[in-house]
Formats: C-alpha cells, structure tokens, sequence
C-alpha cells in the first residue's frame, strides 16, 4: 500500500512537471499571437543542415533566409520590369564600354548587429566570391571579375575582365530566384567561407541586413522576429513590416499543402496543384490565387523542356531532333501539369510581355519551324528519311542497330516521363525512362551523362532574350564527365556563338539586339537542340485570413513568389486584415 | 466446422508419412473455408483483371486518354484520375502485374530459402551456422531502404526487374522457416530408418524430409507473395517502380501526390486500395489455412 502510495506521487510528480513544461513551451511558442504571425510554406521537403546559414551548397535558402534576412543590392519587379534600388541607391554607373561599373551604396543602411553596412563589405564579398567560385552565385563573379576597390564608403567599383553590359542585372538584381549576396566583413573575415555556417543565435548570428532575424532553426520549421531596428524603417526606405513574426515551415505533399491553406493554418505557399484550388476555396473563400479567374496561376519563368545530347549519334542530328519533336504530344503534356489549362511554348521563353514582343516580332520564323506540332506520321517519315527501316518488331532500324534512346528523367515525376516514353513507342523507338532520385539525376544531366533528359527546367530569359540564348553557346561545353553550369546539351555552333557574343556586348534592348535575336532565333529553330514543351503555370496561393495586400495580376505591384529573395517587396506590403 | 473434421484424419498423417501428401491437400484446400474463400477471392481478382485487360484498351491507361477527374459513369466505370487516366483501364491493367511481382519474387524467395533452409536444417555444423546467421543478417536489414537505393541504380525498372530486386530479401524468412522444421523433422524416427534402409543424406532430404515440409513450404510461399506485393507497392509509392506498366502502387501513389483523399476522388484511391485488402485478405486466409494444415494443433485452438 506504501508503496503504491509512493509510486502514485511519483508519477503525479511526473505529470506535474510534464504539464510544467508543455506549459513554458505553449507560451513561448504563443508569445506572439497569430494574427500578427505570418506563416508561409517552403518546398523541397525537411531542411538538411537547418544551423548552417553559410553560403556552401548545402546552406538553408529559401526557407526564409533569402526572403526576410538577406537583402539584395537590386531587386528586379517582374511587373514593372524595374530593378528596384535596395541596398544600393540608384542605378550603377557604367563607363564607355561597359567593363567596369560603380556601385552607389544607400545612406544608413545597417547591419542587424548596428554595424553600418559601407563598400568595404561590397567588395570584401565581391573578392570572397572570385576566390570560392563554388559559393552560392559565385560562378559569374568568379569568371568575369577582375577586381573590386573602395572608391569611398559609399561607392564600390567593379572592373570586369571582358565588357557586360548586363552584369548587374543577371548577378544583382535578382532577376530568377536570388542575387549575389553581400556579407558582413566583421563577421565573415578570417572564416572559411566553404565551411563557415555562420549560425549561432547566442550570439546574434546570422548577420544580414533585413528586417527579420533568425531565433528558431528546425528541419521543418524556421522562426524569423522582426528587427524593430531596421534600417530601412529608420531611414524612412520602407515601412517596417507588420508581422511581428515570419514562420516558415515545411509545406508537406499536395494535400497537407492543400489542407493546410484551408484552415488558415499558413498564410502561402509555394505552390498548390491548379486542380486543387478550386477545392481549396470551396472550403476557405479567403485563399486567392495570382488571377481571380481559372487557372488562377502565376508563370514561372522556366518553361518545361527536353533536352538531347547532341554530342552523342543520333542525336547530333537536327532532323532526327526534329522527328522527336514531331512525336511528343505537347499539349498532352501541358494540360497534365496544369489541370487542363495548358499552354504549349513555342520557344523556351516564358509568357511573359515584355519577352514574348521578341516572339512576335518572329512570328514568322515560329510559323515556319513550328515545333509546338504534334505529327507522329511526319516523324516516322522523317526516320524513314534519315535511312531508318521499320523492323518486324516494330522499332526502328538502321545499319541491323535498333533505334533505341534512354530518356533520363526524376523518379519523383510520374506524369510527364510516361507521356513522352509512351510517345516515342508509338513511332517506332525502343524508349525506355532512365529514373533517378533527384540528386542521382543532376549528377547524370551535369555532366551529360544522359542521350535525352527531361523533367528539368532551362530557365534563362525573363525580360529580354540574352540570357536563355547564352545558356547554349559553346563557351560551356566541358569534356565528358566533367561538370557543366549551362550547355548539358552539348550543342556548339559558330555562327551561333559569335551572335550570343555580339549581343553580350550590347545593353538590353539595344536596337541591334533585335536583329541578333532573329538570327539566333533562327538558328535555334532550325537545330532544335533543346525542346520547349509547355509554360510552367503555378498557383502561388495565399490566404487574406490574416494578411491582405498580397501581389496579385489585379493588383501587380510586383510578382508573387514567396521562395524568392524578391519576397522583401510584398512582406513590406502586406497589412492586417483586421 | 464440418471441413475441419472432415480433415481430421488426414492431419494425423501429416506428421512423417510422405504418402498421400498431395490428394491430402487438394481434399483439404476443398473442405476447408478459409483456404476455399482465400482463393477465391484471389482467383476473383485475376479473373477480373485478366479478362478486363482483354476488352480493355491498353492505351485508357494513358495521361490524356480520357477527361481529367470524372466520377464514375457509364462511360467511365471507375471514373478517371487527374490526369485523364480511366481508372477501370488502370485497375484491369495494374492488377496482374501486381501479382506478377508478387509471384515471381515469392517463387524466387521460396525456392531459394527453401533450399537453404534444407540444407541448414538437415546438415547442421558449420554450414547450419553460415547459412542462418546470413539470413539472420538480411533479415535485420531495413530492406526498403536498400530497394529504394537498388532502385535508383537500376537504368530503367520492368516489372521483373522490380521482382527479382524485391527477392533479394525475400528469400531470408522462408530460409528460417524451413531450417526449424528441417531440424525438428532430421530427429524423427523415419530418418535413421531410412539411413538404415540405405538412403544418402541428399536422397532423405529430397524423399523424406521435403514432403513433409510442403505445407510449411506453401504457408512460407504465400507469405513471401503478400510481402512482395507489399514491398512493391512501397518501391512504388516513391516512385521507383516501373514507370510504364499500370500496377496498384503506381496508381494509389499517384492518388496520394494528387490529393485524392483532399479532393474527395474516393473513385481514385478506393479501387486500389479495395484491390489491394482483397489480396491481401485472401492471401492471409491461404497462409493460415495452409498455417493450420501443417500445424494440427492450431486447429484445435481455433475450435
């Protein structure tokens, strides 16, 4: 009976203490309430190294840090296609020939530690990057800088190896996802950037200059509180942002992303499948989309695509590459990635205004090597051309070789692989998928280990057409097995090259820049060594439970992706919705 | 209640004679409900499966072939997925290679655990030791793990392929099985009288040892089918199985990446699912039924 008297305050002991405990960390994680919390979702699944907020490869980046922390010098506004001064104050300055440039620096931008944020540190990041060409965006400044200087605590200069009038854009400006980030010297001077995490919330780590720091770092979820501090408020740049706490967490499979819109339990997330939305509203009428009528998607700017690896028989063949294409139904695959609501792309640019005017300014050259066509009879007879026979079993032959192609393509992609095998059954191909695990995949398509890949993005262009068109010239190509940054393809050719370099040196939108475009278009059409298959459209969803004010194409004040460093723009929007 | 009696006798017999083995279990698998109702069921899913496959047009299992997310119709018996699937086309045609994979890695891991087992159980010493701590090794191996990682290797995955990596681990339980029974049996009175009578060891184990282990043989059998079909649906529901042919995994981890259960498309999760507890329910009323038919004491505890 003692005994059990004893055992039965133990155990109340113990359950004292555990409802103690529940009790603190209720608190603590109810210290602030929801209403002035914004939760957003990220992708890719559990954070590998969530204490490391370096700059290596396996860094946290988008589940926040880029978004709320880490400030960029410019931030390019997809809608008014301006590059909105930031951390700089006004456009840089070129000289003649566009080889070196000067960085304005804005007055009383700070540190999150009060350390004024000056040149130094500009070029301090600027040398880290050319000296660890393996950092985030490091690979450009790597190549195409030949130095960094101090001109005065406000101004830095760059002197580039070769003139690129675009250098600012495609490094600083966020012109896909993020920018070259600028880090502090006092912080990062003396560590090894490959291995430095710079994460230790004792002591005030990270150190960004955003208007968000860091308190909590899981796998699934990352807390950001509010720096009442921010520079950017006390200068009078921009309003400080109204939540008090940024929360992003791991968005889950489509259903927990869907289930989690439903009940306010996030205010965004990346992305929700376009057949799902209209079940989202049914069940909470505040989730809105970027359009307010069906498919009520955004455009990412990388169009879906497949690739061939021109180095490798018979692929080095334009026409054999044009008789795949005739084959791939396109708009089959585009309506399955966008719930019906599919849009063939007849060129890998995104439908975006201001770049597809390159298109139709081209119309013609489309017309006439349209590859959006679904023909299958066109690409048997093109085989037939090329000196293929059809054989008893129905493949393809030529020289007693079968026609027969691996397509390498993500495991985790179940929709498009089987459309695009199926198809190239049906005219006579021995397919067959090669699927990998993600990481397994890009080992095999950097170093173009594959005959045609597909599943992955080739994202380039988002205003003007330099950037998509430099990702093919030659200039990339390494020997097999080695890693390539862009050109997995293989695809070399001269005429080509000495355009993409011509325009290199022009500024966007020069008035020739047209002319050299046709001509590469040209070119592209006729060789056809990557395909374009469909625009990439995505429901960036958010609910105006909590928040409201968010980017939509009504009201566009700039474009809606929360995973993107861009996102500093709608965080100093939003406002409570009561 | 009747089959169990009616049984009786021949379950007395089980023990060391080999004679008769065979008409035993056929009388048996008639008289007794769980092994008739077990495969039954299976035999209806085949049927189904077979027979709609052949009026079923191969090319309704395609993306695009068909409206995207209709409920079931007239037209469409199953409804059709988000993608414009016909799920009746996708079940006909996904069932069969299911149990393909099942059969073949179950044969494979039967077979081979059973010889193992045979010659572990019967021969002892040394050779007993390698071969059961080999299999007490695979059997502790997470194996999903290591399909997944065999899997993603593979240049492209068939439905054989997915088989014959699944029986890489499917042999290990069947292994076990048989080598205790192997053991047990090597000790029974038949077995010096038939070294007496003149037999070798390689002859006792063939004519007197392996008749006697059929019903362990066939219980271990169905088993390693269910676990196979199981494994499979779990390489599948990752992604890493066959990516052309139709198959349950296939089907129900696409419901699953497509929010089936969020939308409401019970027509969509619910036939391979459905499928799926069939199979699994009548391959478990054949593995005790066999269980029971080799174990006469089960029964009576059933009573």
């Amino acid at each position: 009976m003692n005994k059990n008297m004893v055992l039965i305050r133990r155990i109340g002991l113990v359950v004292v203490l555990l409802m103690a405990f529940t009790s603190i960390l209720l608190v603590q994680a109810q210290d602030v309430p929801r209403e002035k919390t914004l939760i957003i979702g990220f992708e890719g699944g559990p954070a590998q190294a969530p204490e490391n907020a370096g700059l290596n490869a396996t860094a946290a980046n988008s589940q926040g840090h880029h978004q709320v922390m880490i400030e960029s010098l410019w931030v390019l506004n997809y809608q008014t296609g301006e590059s909105v001064p930031w951390l700089a104050s006004g456009p840089e300055v070129w000289n003649e020939d566009y080889t070196s440039f000067d960085i304005p620096i804005r007055e009383g931008v700070e540190w999150n530690d009060g350390t004024p944020f000056t040149a130094e540190d500009v070029v301090f990041s600027i040398n880290l990057f050319k000296e660890n060409p393996t950092l985030i965006f490091a690979g450009a400044i790597a190549s195409e800088v030949a130095e960094a200087t101090v001109v005065d605590p406000l101004t830095a200069r760059v002197t580039l190896n070769a003139p690129n009038p675009r250098f600012v854009y495609d490094n600083f400006s966020v012109r896909i996802w993020g920018g070259v980030r600028i880090v502090p010297k006092h912080i990062w001077e003396g560590q090894d950037p490959n291995t430095f995490t710079n994460f230790d919330l004792a002591q005030g780590w990270p150190v960004w200059t955003g208007p968000y720091k860091l308190v909590k770092a899981s796998p699934t979820e990352f807390v950001f509180d509010r720096n009442n501090d921010w520079w950017g408020a006390k200068t009078g740049f921009m309003p400080l942002p109204a939540p008090e706490r940024v929360i992003f967490v791991d968005a889950g499979p489509a259903d927990r992303i869907a289930a989690a819109l439903s009940n306010n339990e996030v205010d965004g997330q990346p992305n929700l499948r376009i057949d799902l939305f209209a079940e989202v509203v049914a069940r909470n009428p505040q989730v809105i989309g970027w359009t307010a009528e069906p498919p009520n998607a955004w455009i990412d700017p990388c169009p879906g695509m497949l690739g061939f690896n021109t180095q490798v028989a018979p692929w080095d063949s334009a026409a054999m590459r044009w008789a795949i294409s005739y084959a791939i139904p396109k708009q089959v695959i585009a309506d399955a990635t966008s719930g019906g609501f599919g849009q063939v792309s007849p060129y890998n640019f995104p439908d975006y205004p201001a770049l597809q005017s390159w298109l139709t300014e081209n119309q013609d050259l489309l017309d006439q090597y349209d590859s959006t066509v679904f023909d299958p009879d066109r690409a048997k007879a093109m085989f037939e051309e090329q000196g293929y026979t059809l054989g008893g079993d129905g493949i393809y032959e030529k020289d007693g070789v079968k026609l027969s192609v691996d397509v390498l393509v993500k495991a985790e992609e179940v929709i498009v692989p089987p459309i695009i095998i199926a198809a190239l059954q049906d005219v006579g191909i021995d397919a067959v998928p090669r699927s990998l695990t993600t990481a397994s995949y890009y080992q095999a398509r950097d170093v173009a280990d594959f005959q045609i890949e597909t599943t992955h993005v080739n994202c380039g262009s988002v205003t003007e057409p330099f950037a998509e068109l430099n990702t093919l010239h030659s200039k990339w190509i390494r020997p097999a097995g080695e890693r390539r940054s862009n050109n997995v393809w293989g695809w070399s050719n001269a005429e080509y090259d000495g355009i993409v370099d011509e325009i290199a040196a022009l500024p966007a939108n020069d008035p020739k820049e047209h002319e050299l475009f046709r001509r590469a278009l040209e070119i592209r059409l006729q060789e056809l060594p990557i395909l374009s298959l469909s625009q990439q459209k995505r429901i960036v969803p958010y609910s105006t439970r909590y928040w409201t004010n968010w980017p939509t194409a009504e009201n566009g004040y700039v474009h809606p992706p929360n995973w993107w460093q861009t996102f500093i723009i709608p965080l100093v929007n939003i406002v409570p919705a009561e | 209640m009747a089959a169990t009696t009616a049984t009786s006798t021949e379950t007395v017999e089980v023990e060391p004679k080999p004679q008769g083995r065979i008409s035993g279990i056929i009388r048996y698998w008639l008289g007794n409900w769980k092994l008739s109702l077990g495969t039954g069921m299976i035999v209806v899913l085949l049927g189904f499966s077979v027979i709609g496959s052949l009026q079923t047009d191969f090319k309704k299992t395609r993306v695009g072939s068909s409206p995207f997310s209709v409920p079931p119709s007239a037209e469409y018996p199953l409804g059709t997925d988000n993608v414009g699937r016909d799920m009746y086309a996708l079940m006909v045609h996904g069932i069969h290679p299911s149990l393909k994979i099942g059969l073949i890695a179950g044969i494979l891991g039967t077979v081979i655990g059973t010889v193992l087992g045979l010659v572990a159980g019967y021969s002892g010493g040394l050779v007993d030791t390698v071969i059961s701590t080999f299999a007490d090794i695979v059997l502790t191996i997470p194996s999903l793990m290591i399909l997944v990682v065999l899997a993603s290797y593979l240049r492209s995955t068939t439905i054989e392929l997915t088989a014959i990596i699944i029986a890489v681990f499917a042999w290990a339980g069947p292994t076990r099985l048989i080598r205790s029974q192997a053991l047990s049996l090597r000790e029974r009175p038949f077995v010096p009288l038939a070294k007496l009578s003149g037999q070798g060891d390689f002859e006792i184990a063939i004519r007197q040892i392996l008749p006697n282990l059929l019903p362990y043989i066939m219980a271990g059998f169905v088993g390693s089918v269910s676990g196979a079909i199981l494994a499979s649906v779990g390489i599948q529901l990752l992604g890493l199985g066959p990516l052309l042919t139709p198959n349950l995994g296939m089907v129900l981890n696409s419901a699953f990446t497509g929010a089936a259960l969020f939308r409401g498309m019970w027509w969509w999760w619910g036939p391979p699912a459905v499928a799926l507890i069939v199979l699994f329910v009548g391959l478990f009323l054949i593995s005790i039924a066999l269980d029971e038919f080799a174990n006469p004491r089960l029964r009576g505890e059933a009573k």
